[in-house]
């Protein structure tokens, strides 16, 4: 009996010890803008801000490409001209050169990146209304369309999370995003498909976008200097 | 009018791409056109044309591009495209018909428009509608180099080891991550037309297993920015790894090492052979003897051993010869003084061996050894070993006469037989039959003194005849029965002997008989212990046979062979024991 309970107790002491090294961590996540004890380090979130930003990268290049293979036909497929007007928001201007992006700073460069973010997550959850409705959509695409949406949406709580420790409360004052109006939403469904593959190669390109600011970002938070040369 | 606009670009676009091929098509061979467009590093880009041999368009600068991108606009309406076509910001001098774009001209996520023309602006050759990162085609990597990782053990298969670095023109944007390059390894057999294609991800490194030795690979890497297009392969490695098969020296190696295990097995086996032989085959046990208990060896209980011992015949010589408690008496015969040393047999167990006379040695056995020397050998051989009887403090008769009297006549030199009187025989009923002639001599030697001799030599014969006297007062029977029969002894031999044997015969009367002696004389009663020493002549004892008799050796005139009475209440427990065995 006293050993059971000399073990039980050891056991109990090892699972607290963890729960208290693994809790603020989730705490961190999971507070956003009110975490007071959060203590991740700047680096730290930019990480896992770049892994998702990678991540998330990924995956819709991948839809984009499937959705390419099941649903657009080889002839009508001229993607350049979409990406250029339809993907960038309207009302505020996102720097889109590298050189502009380096003369940014890195209140811009979050902003931005913030901004983006905000700005894509109505249409990722439209476009997976969308593609419920197709009669024949695998549901590898759907899954990652969802994967896509949740997946954003964390990296926005990550990204304000990041304002907040770089820039201080300030950098909080932003615009609300934009609502997804000027996406034509037509019943027709080839302009359905058509809207939803532009969504989807906007999408990807803000993704690319979005991973190569917040790489920029941590060069810049890491080492100031080699970054800044250009 | 924004769905109007749409459609018209969308009706543009689908006319451009239409009719750009055909128009190319017919006038592939002639008409000038766009090469390509391509950026290394997601920051500049280039475009470049052609001119075919066209009359017209041979000098440089007859060519112009012109670029559009939709821009965005500050105003809210970015539908509205830019209608503004702009020149080649700069043309390239190392190389001709290109055109750089350097970064700030440079805009990544928006469409960029080409457009060939003429000099005159009036003919459109060419045109074509890009992103900045669709067209990117990122440099191979440099400084291929691969390293042995593991080898195998018999040397035929190897694991190796390719590294490289990122192509110079996007270190730095992969530095600054701007651009996030991956990379494909492809590796073959030299003659062999299929690549086998690896993944590596970020990593500038690749992990080729099972590459075959002796045979020669091809190994080339390329880049490419994840989701796009890839660059071109790199210049190609080639990789041989030479290896000779030493499969020869490791078995003769195992064999000699095997070889030499079993040597020094051997070795070991037969230099510890006595070692392992007791391990492996313990000795059987040697039998025991029944009935022998070597505890009553060590504690010194020689009653047992010795009895048991008896029943081995061989056995006994052994013991009889190297008996450390048996003490030979040694009488000197010319020295007159006496020296007793009578003769203990212990525990010498009853048996009918005749040889029990190798040690003893009896040169005067107690006869006075001042007249006649001559006499002692004759006594020597007669003297036999008393074992046989193995009483306590039994002597026999000859050995009556421990002491050498003083001689006293000395007229009959030859014999100290006075004082002796020869045991004759013995008769069936045990009584001692003493020479009468012994008692002539004595009465004739010496005649004057032959009663004072006579009482004198009675004394001490009688005192002769006295055995040691154990405590079961054995020998004072016999004593008494050898008084009284001298005492009251007739003129006749035969009665002298008579009243020996009578009285001796009758042990239960003998204590009666000393009674009856003690009623006759003064004397009688007082020589009740003293014994008359017998005749000169002596047997030996030879032993006690089975049935408690007398053993006598055959010198006498008649063999005797007399029951030995055993007499009631004088033997002692031990006496009996030591009789029956």
């Amino acid at each position: 009996m006293k050993h059971t309970t000399v073990l039980q107790v050891c056991v109990g002491f090892v699972l607290c010890s963890l729960q208290a090294m693994i809790v603020p961590a989730l705490d961190c996540s999971g507070q956003g803008l009110e975490g007071a004890s959060c203590t991740i380090s700047v680096e730290k979130l930019l990480d896992r801000a770049v892994q998702h930003a990678e991540l998330i990268y990924r995956i819709s290049a991948e839809s984009k490409m499937m959705f390419e293979e099941m649903f657009i036909p080889l002839s009508v497929m001229n993607p350049h001209v979409y990406g250029g007007t339809m993907c960038a928001p309207r009302t505020v201007a996102v720097p889109a050169s590298k050189s502009e992006i380096q003369q940014i700073s890195d209140k811009w460069l979050l902003r931005s990146v913030l901004i983006l973010i905000q700005s894509w997550i109505d249409p990722l959850a439209d476009l997976q209304v969308s593609l419920e409705n197709y009669d024949n959509a695998p549901s590898v695409l759907l899954n990652r369309t969802k994967w896509l949406h949740t997946k954003l949406m964390s990296l926005e709580q990550g990204v304000l999370i990041l304002i907040k420790q770089i820039l201080g409360e300030g950098g909080l004052l932003l615009d609300g995003p934009e609502k997804t109006a000027d996406l034509l939403v037509s019943p027709d469904i080839f302009e359905s498909v058509r809207t939803d593959y532009s969504v989807l190669c906007c999408f990807r390109k803000v993704a690319h976008k979005i991973e190569i600011f917040l790489k920029l970002l941590k060069c810049r938070q890491t080492d100031k200097q080699n970054c800044s040369v250009f | 009018m924004e769905p109007i606009l749409f459609i018209c670009i969308l009706f543009f676009t689908a006319v451009a791409t239409q009719t750009v091929p055909p128009t190319t098509q017919g006038l592939a061979s002639t008409l000038p056109h766009l090469t390509g467009c391509f950026s290394r590093e997601l920051t500049t880009f280039r475009c470049q044309w052609e001119a075919r041999s066209f009359q017209n368009l041979t000098e440089p600068g007859d060519l112009r591009l012109f670029y559009i991108r939709a821009s965005k606009t500050s105003e809210g309406d970015s539908k509205k495209p830019e209608t503004k076509w702009n020149e080649c910001p700069s043309y390239s001098y190392s190389r001709s018909n290109e055109c750089y774009f350097n970064s700030s001209n440079t805009i990544i996520w928006f469409s960029y428009g080409i457009q060939l023309r003429s000099r005159s602006l009036d003919v459109v050759y060419d045109e074509m509608f890009f992103s900045v990162e669709d067209i990117v085609f990122p440099d191979p990597p440099v400084g291929l180099n691969w390293t042995l990782l593991s080898m195998s053990t018999s040397g035929a298969i190897c694991d190796i080891v390719v590294s490289w670095d990122t192509p110079s023109s996007a270190e730095e944007s992969v530095k600054t991550g701007w651009m996030s390059l991956v990379y494909e390894t492809h590796y073959r057999e030299k003659y062999s037309d299929q690549w086998i294609s690896l993944d590596n991800g970020k990593v500038m490194q690749a992990y080729i297993y099972g590459l075959r030795s002796n045979v020669e690979y091809e190994v080339r890497v390329r880049s490419q920015m994840r989701g796009y297009n890839y660059g071109d392969f790199s210049e190609s490695i080639f990789i041989l790894i030479s290896y000779k098969e030493s499969r020869i020296p490791i078995t003769a190696v195992l064999i000699f090492a095997v070889i030499g295990i079993g040597v020094i097995l051997m070795l070991l086996i037969v230099s510890q052979q006595q070692k392992l032989m007791v391990i492996l085959l313990p000795p059987v046990p040697g039998p025991k003897i029944r009935g022998i208990d070597p505890v009553l060896l060590q504690k010194g209980q020689l009653n047992e051993f010795t009895s048991i011992l008896s029943t081995h015949p061989g056995l006994r010589p052994e013991l009889y010869s190297n008996d450390p408690w048996v003490e030979f008496i040694e009488v000197d015969i010319d020295e007159p003084h006496e020296s007793q040393e009578e003769l203990l047999i212990a525990n010498s167990p009853v048996s009918d061996s005749p040889q029990m006379s190798s040690g003893f040695r009896d040169d005067d056995s107690g006869r006075a050894s001042c007249c006649d020397p001559d006499l002692s050998d004759h006594d020597q051989t007669d003297l036999s070993h008393t074992s046989a009887s193995g009483h306590d403090g039994f002597h026999p008769l000859s050995h009556a006469h421990s002491r050498s009297p003083q001689p006293v006549c000395p007229q009959d030199s030859g014999w100290p037989n006075s004082l002796y009187s020869q045991v004759i025989d013995i008769t069936q009923r045990g009584e001692v039959v003493l020479s009468p002639e012994e008692q002539e001599i004595v009465n004739s030697c010496c005649h004057n003194e032959a009663v004072e001799d006579n009482e004198n030599n009675k004394r001490k014969e009688r005192q002769w005849l006295a055995l040691t006297p154990d405590e079961t007062g054995y020998t004072s029977e016999i004593t008494a029965n050898v008084i009284s029969a001298q005492h009251s002894k007739p003129n006749s031999p035969t009665t002298d002997q008579l009243p020996f044997t009578e009285e001796r015969q009758e042990p239960h009367n003998a204590f009666r008989e000393p009674q009856d002696l003690t009623d006759s004389s003064p004397l009688s009663t007082a020589f009740l212990i003293l014994a008359k020493p017998p005749s000169p002549e002596y047997t030996m004892v030879e032993g006690v046979d089975w049935i408690n008799s007398l053993l006598l050796k055959p010198n006498t005139q008649t063999s005797l062979q007399k029951t030995f009475p055993a007499p009631e209440g004088y033997l002692t427990a031990e006496f009996l024991d030591d009789i029956t065995g």
